[in-house]
């Protein structure tokens, strides 16, 4: 197991495994879950989202000539076109948000019941997707 | 998930969902965390020594919130806003609640890293407004 429980009522424990059990299982996540796996098996597409993100970092970090940052921003530009062009990166991204809105509404169910934004108390700080 | 195979029979409906997602906030609800946060809030609320320091700092902290940007605060007046700090954080209830909020934060991280596991996707950044980032 990759976190601790320790925290956890038995009752609690149950619950939680079973919400996640649900979540995983259903149509928002099973979607994303493939979609995900194809991009992971997509090289291409990979190697353009490392090289996206290589050359941001490079751009946001300052310190090239003006030649060279004008250079690296017409590159960027070409790559977010490949990036919009391509069908797993796409796919995957429209997947993404169908489960964020899933998974937004099933936070809105719960914080509702418990009167706080279960979510919000749930984030770890630095977290992403 | 090697070679996952998407088979509908074992798709969890919405309506499935949702059923465990109350069972979990009744479970939530009732764990020791939420109860003690749940008093501590209300003893927060209910503390009229506290609504008044809290109102002072506050007061002082909107006051000086234009020269505190511009780093322009006099001495005197950070002098001041330490004091209002000082005076509500050692408040016995205060400390309580953020004892108890800080419990009950541990708690719902601890669960929300059980969801994220389980679903590949960082819960509560998902949740956020906006959704995901990038």
């Amino acid at each position: 197991m990759k976190y601790k429980t320790d925290s956890l009522t038995p009752e609690l424990r149950v619950a939680s495994f079973d919400l996640a059990e649900s979540l995983a299982l259903s149509e928002a996540i099973l979607g994303y879950t493939k979609a995900h796996q194809i991009l992971m098996k997509d090289q291409q597409a990979l190697q353009l989202i490392d090289e996206v993100n290589e050359l941001q970092r490079k751009v946001y970090a300052g310190g090239s000539s003006s030649e060279d940052l004008e250079d690296d921003i017409t590159r960027l530009r070409e790559l977010q076109g490949l990036i919009s062009a391509n069908t797993a990166i796409q796919q995957q991204a429209i997947a993404r948000e169908t489960a964020a809105a899933f998974l937004r509404e099933m936070n809105q169910e719960i914080s509702q019941l418990i009167g706080v934004d279960f979510a919000s108390l749930a984030i770890r700080p630095g977290a992403g997707c | 998930m090697d070679n996952f195979m998407y088979n509908e029979l074992e798709v969890a409906s919405k309506p499935v969902v949702m059923q465990t997602a109350r069972r979990f906030s009744e479970a939530l609800a009732e764990s020791p965390q939420f109860k003690a946060f749940e008093d501590a809030y209300q003893a927060f609320r209910q503390d009229d020594e506290v609504q008044s320091a809290y109102q002072a700092l506050r007061s002082k902290q909107e006051s000086l919130r234009m020269m505190m940007m511009l780093n322009a605060v006099s001495d005197d007046e950070r002098q001041e806003l330490a004091k209002l700090e000082k005076q509500f954080y050692g408040i016995e209830t205060v400390q309580r609640y953020i004892t108890a909020q800080e419990a009950l934060i541990s708690l719902c991280q601890e669960v929300g890293d059980i969801l994220s596991d389980a679903i590949g996707l960082d819960f509560g950044s998902a949740c956020r407004v906006g959704g995901c980032c990038g």
